[in-house]
This record gives structure tokens, C-alpha cells and sequence, in this order.
């Protein structure tokens, strides 16, 4: 029979909590209690914190991403190799999957932007401005007053006096900035590959309008492109009525992967291929997975940090309270009462430490999620931070620093077996 | 009826190159109801036998029988349950255990036996009594005496009723007046209860007070003597 569990839960509460009250024995609880419940709290607020922090940024820059580009785009397997214009084949390719909302063509090639003595380099997208509007979600990032459907007017240019009209192009903001140009103003597209036409090896020349910006805040990924009409573009790098390939909108965009392979199944006999958003931003989402994981293996140092203060603190216990276990075995204490003394003590030292430390990281969450902080927020953006708390990693986090707590007890709880009560009793006696 | 028997008991310990013993063949007695005192010269092997009749250590050889059973038949587990129920301890001094109160401390081993609560603590209170501490029920460990601490230890160790009663030198640390006090005690809960009960003493006056005195030298009985 073991020691009754009453017995060791009136013990644990008299080590743990009650000890606080009797002033002679507080330091020692401060050591061997406070310490170790802190190391473990800090360890767990700072993981929720740092985890949540960067999953409310992860999400934003995913979110931004689906909004701002294709969640699939089908293009040939030869790379850069044009697809024919082709309005059956969009509808072949929509009739595949119900998952599929919208599909629109697109070209895409690289050009030389110059403005008077400036240039720059950016990619050059051409885009159906009607179909496109089911494709991307662009228009919340879009400058105001304009739509997508401004690519299909032409425009005079407000900085050239001759009063002719231009094609018309939306460009990122930070591409503007670099050009020192605002819109309304007039640049001029230069191909990168020269013409090899009648003219010789001039490249070609195309003046164009900036009707509108793009801006995706504090998020400026992709920061040089510019978007003109489909026809525009093929017009610019002359080809035919052709596209580099089709852009589709899904339902559920985590799912583009498998969805891509049901497409590939019958997209490869015709040449073409399925290509999800995750493929296309494969680099950033590596980034960003082993960033996380960089983060959460620093921060579970910190927690284990926090368990070898248990470790330590329970250890120490046994040296200073040698004569009390001596004294518990010989009323009737078995070696697994001990060992299961410290247990619960390692146990009990590890909850309190998830409680503080949740409850801690949800009061900072809270704070950095609705309010300014300085320092956190000028940094990174002027807004408050996003946060998203992922129930399941915290519960994780909470298991493993508990689990981790009682790992930590289990050196302890060996040691105190090895406890020898007569020698204990012969050193005082 | 025989509350304790001891039978050719040896407890050798390796010193060294050599081996020393404790306990060299030791056999006695013990019947239900006897208060014994033990008493020999410092390194004669008192407390080796006391800790070994509690259960606390184990013999090298020989054989001990504590009404009519063998404890170290058992693995741990059981030897520690038997100890709790059968054996009461009081050892020199730093009897207690400080986080808990005198009435706590009485308590613990009905608690660690899983007796009722309730049933533990009236029990605990009548023995508090019996050692003239009832107003102290709810000091620490730290707010006694030492004769006080030591009177908490003799009602601690009874409150199981235990077949068998070892004390260590409960007075050794004591003076005079407590140290009377205490042996006091002892001869009346011997009285009262018919407690069995083996107590190592260096006091004389006590020793030739109590009616059987079992004399160690070198692990040896040298001399058993009973008052006629
Ligand atoms: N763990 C041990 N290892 C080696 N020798 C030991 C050990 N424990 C006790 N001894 C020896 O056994 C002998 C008996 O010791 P014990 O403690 O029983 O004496 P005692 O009669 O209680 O003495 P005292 O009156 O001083 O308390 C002593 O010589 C002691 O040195
Ligand atoms: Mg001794």
C-alpha cells in the first residue's frame, strides 16, 4: 500500500503554498517555488508572444499574397513558351474543378521603365481588366477613384504638352517613387530584348500613362510591376492575340496544391501545367517556416532553461529537507512516495509557471494587438500589430512546458529514492 | 505473547579493507507490554538495532520477528506500509517535520496510513493531551521547546497504535528536569496503553527506573537484566 494521496497532497500544499504564510520560510519558497514558476513563465509567455506575433504577420503576408497574385496560374510546361489565345480552353480548364471561381489570361514579361534621365527595372504584367477583377483582389490596394477597367482607355499625358492619348498602366508605389513620377504623369516602356526587325537593333520604344498605383502597405513584396491591358502588353512585346498563361481563383486557397495536381492530370497531355501560389512564393514560405522554426526552437531553450531551474530548485530541496524525507520514510513513507512527491512538485511548479506565463502573453497579445507600443510598432508599421493566436500551438506549448516540468522532476525524483535514512538519522543523532 | 523476537542478528559494514560489526549474533525476547532499555557505551550498536527492529535497515544475517512476523519478507513497499502501521519512532531531537503544526505533525502517519481524517485528529488531540500539550495543538515546530518538540514526537508515534515503541535517546537532548519529564511519559504510556517499548538511554537513573535493561558492547549483549 502506498502512502495515501491525501497525505502527499496536504504535503505538496504545505511546501508549494501554505509555506509563504510563516515568514521564516518564505525565503526558502521564494527559491525553491517562485523561481522555478517564473523561469518556466517566462519561457512560455515569450513563445506565445513571439509565436502569435509572427503567425498574425505570416498571415498577413499570405493574405496579401492571394490577394495580389493568382492562387493558380496553368502555363506551359516549356518554360516562357506562349499559349495561343484560346476561350475554350478557359472554360475546359473551369469545367475541371467547382473549386475554381475565376479564370482570366494574363501575359508577363520583363521591361525597362524611363523617365527622363531615370530607369528602372520591373516586370510587366497584362492582364483582361475584366476578367482580372475575379481573379485578383487588387482593388483594395488600388489608388482611389480608379478600377482595373481604367487599362482599357487611353489618356493624355499630364506631364507632355502634345495632347495625345496613352495606353494607360498602373504601377506600384514604390516603383513610382523610384521614377519620381505621380499619376497622370507620361514614362516610356523599353524592351530589354532589342528588335531584331527592319529598324536593326533598336529596342522598342513605348510611351504609356500611370492612371493608378498600387499599394500593399507595409507589405511592398513585388515592389516593380507594372499592369497594362492584355493587349497592350502583347502589343509591347509583339506578339500575337497569345498568353504566357491563365490565372485562377479558388475557393479555398491552402488547397491549391492539391487542386493543381487534379488540374495537372489533364493539363500535361496538352502541354500545360498547374502551378499553385505556394510554388511560385515556394523561397518566401521556406523563409517564413524556418524563421518560425528558428523562433520556436530558441524559445523552447528558454522553457527548458526554465525546467532546469526546476531541476536545480528540487534538487536543492532534497539536500535541505533531507532530514524531513528521512523522517517521512521512517513514519511510513515508501522511496515511490518521495519520488512521487517531487513529481507532483515538478508537475505542479510547471502548471502554475503555463498559467502565469499564459496569462501574461494574452494581457501582452491584447495590448500589442489594440494598442500602439513604441519602439514594437515604429519599427515594423505604424498600426497596431497583427496577432493570431493558434489554439492548438498553445496547447502545445502548454503540454510540452508541462511535460517538460515533469522531465525536469524526474532527476530530482531518483535522487530522492537514493536518499539513506540511516544515514541521515546517524549525522544528526 | 511475544512482541518482538531477535534471533542471532548480525549488521556488518565493509570499513575500509576490513568489515566491522555492528551487531555480532545478538538474540532476545521481547514480550508484549515490556518497556526495555538499552543501553551501552557510544559505538556499541544501540542504535543498528533499534533502526533494524524499525524496519529502517536491514540485518546481514539473522532473523527478526515482530508479533510473530518477519518484516523483511516483503519488498519495500510493504515494509514501509508495516512500519507505518506497526512501528512508532522517536529519535534524539528533529523529530518534526516544521511546515506542520504539533496537532499536523501527530497526524501524519494516521493520514499516510489513509485513516479518516476526522478519526486521526480526535485520536491526535486525546494523545496531545495525554502529553500536556493541548494548548500548543497549533504551534510549528520552530514555537516549541525541545521537551515540548519531543513530547509531540511520542504522541505522533502512537497515534497508530503501533505493536512496537523505539526511542532513541529521547532525552538526550534535554536537561534534567525535562529529560525526567519525558521518561515520565514513557512509563506511563507504558502503563496506560501496554505499549511495547525499546528505548536507548544514556541516562542511568532512567535505565535502573524501567524493569528490564538489555547492556550492548562491541555488538554483543553483555548483560540482560530484569528487576525482579
Ligand atoms: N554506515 C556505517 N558504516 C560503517 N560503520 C557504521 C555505519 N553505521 C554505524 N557504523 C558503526 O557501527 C557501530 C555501531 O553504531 P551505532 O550507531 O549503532 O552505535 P550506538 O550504540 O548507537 O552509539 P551512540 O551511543 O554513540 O549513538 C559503530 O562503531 C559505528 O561506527
Ligand atoms: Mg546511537
Amino acid at each position: 500500500m502506498a502512502a495515501n494521496s491525501k497525505a502527499i497532497r496536504f504535503l505538496l500544499h504545505r511546501y508549494l503554498i501554505s509555506s509563504w504564510a510563516s515568514k521564516s520560510r518564505r525565503s526558502a519558497s521564494a527559491i525553491g517555488v517562485l523561481l522555478p514558476v517564473l523561469g518556466v513563465s517566462i519561457g512560455v509567455f515569450a513563445f506565445t508572444v513571439v509565436l502569435s506575433v509572427m503567425g498574425g504577420f505570416v498571415t498577413n503576408i499570405k493574405s496579401h499574397l492571394l490577394n495580389m497574385q493568382a492562387h493558380i496560374e496553368v502555363v506551359a510546361i516549356e518554360r516562357g513558351k506562349q499559349i495561343p489565345e484560346n476561350k475554350d480552353l478557359m472554360q475546359q480548364i473551369q469545367s475541371i474543378s467547382s473549386e475554381i471561381l475565376a479564370i482570366s489570361p494574363y501575359q508577363s514579361g520583363d521591361v525597362i521603365l524611363q523617365s527622363g534621365s531615370r530607369g528602372a527595372m520591373a516586370r510587366l504584367e497584362g492582364i483582361d481588366p475584366a476578367l482580372a477583377e475575379g481573379t485578383l483582389s487588387l482593388q483594395k490596394y488600388l489608388s482611389e477613384d480608379i478600377t482595373l477597367n481604367i487599362l482599357n482607355r487611353k489618356l493624355p499625358a499630364e506631364n507632355i504638352t502634345k495632347s495625345d492619348l496613352f495606353p494607360t498602366v498602373i504601377v506600384t508605389l514604390d516603383l513610382m517613387n523610384l521614377l519620381g513620377l505621380h499619376v497622370g504623369d507620361s514614362l516610356t516602356l523599353v524592351s530589354t530584348i532589342p528588335d531584331d526587325g527592319i529598324g536593326g537593333l533598336a529596342p522598342t520604344q513605348f510611351p504609356v500613362m500611370i492612371a493608378g498605383y498600387i499599394s500593399s502597405g507595409n507589405f511592398s513584396f513585388n515592389q516593380k510591376r507594372v499592369i497594362s491591358s492584355l493587349k497592350i502588353t502583347n502589343q509591347f512585346f509583339q506578339y500575337e492575340k497569345s498568353w504566357l498563361g491563365l490565372q485562377l481563383k479558388i475557393k479555398s486557397p491552402l488547397e491549391a496544391d492539391k487542386i493543381s495536381q487534379k488540374l495537372n492530370k489533364i493539363l500535361k497531355p496538352m502541354g500545360l501545367r498547374a502551378k499553385p501560389w505556394t510554388e511560385s512564393n515556394s523561397a518566401l514560405l521556406k523563409v517564413l517556416t524556418l524563421e518560425r522554426f528558428g523562433m520556436s526552437f530558441v524559445m523552447l531553450m528558454i522553457i527548458l532553461v526554465g525546467c532546469f531551474s526546476i531541476s536545480i530548485s528540487l534538487l536543492l530541496t532534497i539536500r535541505r529537507k533531507s532530514n524531513e524525507m528521512a523522517i517521512l520514510r521512517s513514519l511510513g513513507f515508501e522511496q515511490s512516495d518521495l519520488s512521487k512527491l517531487f513529481l507532483w512538485q515538478g508537475f505542479l511548479i510547471g502548471f502554475a509557471g503555463v498559467i502565469i506565463g499564459l496569462a501574461l502573453g494574452g494581457v501582452a497579445l491584447y495590448c500589442i494587438h489594440n494598442y500602439q507600443i513604441p519602439f514594437i510598432t515604429t519599427s515594423y508599421s505604424s498600426k497596431p500589430l497583427p496577432v493570431l493566436i493558434d489554439i492548438y500551438e498553445i496547447v502545445f506549448i502548454s503540454f510540452g512546458s508541462i511535460f517538460l516540468a515533469m522531465l525536469a522532476a524526474v532527476w530530482p525524483a531518483i535522487e530522492v529514492r537514493n536518499l539513506d535514512v540511516i544515514e541521515v538519522l546517524s549525522v544528526r543523532n | 505473547m511475544i512482541a518482538v523476537q531477535v534471533d542471532n542478528l548480525h549488521k556488518t559494514y565493509k570499513v575500509g579493507e576490513g568489515i566491522l560489526n555492528a551487531l555480532a549474533g545478538i538474540s532476545f525476547k521481547i514480550n508484549r507490554g515490556e518497556v526495555v532499555a538499552v543501553v551501552g557505551e557510544s559505538g556499541s550498536g544501540k542504535s543498528t538495532l533499534l533502526h533494524i527492529l524499525g524496519t529502517l535497515d536491514s540485518p546481514s544475517s539473522g532473523k527478526i520477528l515482530i508479533d510473530g512476523k518477519n518484516p523483511f519478507e516483503k519488498r519495500d513497499k510493504s515494509v514501509s506500509t508495516f512500519r507505518n502501521l506497526h512501528i512508532g519512532f522517536v529519535f534524539q531531537h528533529n523529530n518534526l517535520l516544521p511546515e506542520f503544526n504539533a496537532l499536523e505533525n501527530t497526524m501524519m502517519p494516521g493520514l499516510i496510513a489513509g485513516f479518516p481524517e476526522k478519526t486521526v485528529k480526535e485520536k491526535a488531540k486525546i494523545l496531545l493531551k495525554k502529553v500536556g500539550l493541548t494548548k500548543r495543538e497549533l504551534h510549528f515546530p520552530s514555537q516549541l521547546s525541545g521537551g515540548e518538540q519531543q513530547r509531540v514526537a511520542i504522541a505522533r508515534s502512537l497515534i497508530n497504535d503501533p505493536i512496537l515503541l523505539l526511542a532513541d535517546e529521547p532525552s538526550g537532548n534535554l536537561d534534567s528536569k525535562n529529560a525526567s519529564h519525558i521518561h515520565e511519559l514513557f512509563q506511563e504510556i507504558n502503563q496506560s496503553l501496554k505499549s511495547t517499548v525499546l528505548v536507548v538511554t544514556h541516562n542511568k537513573e532512567f535505565a535502573a527506573s524501567l524493569p528490564r535493561r538489555i547492556r550492548l558492547r562491541d555488538g554483543h549483549i553483555l548483560s540482560d537484566e530484569q528487576n525482579s
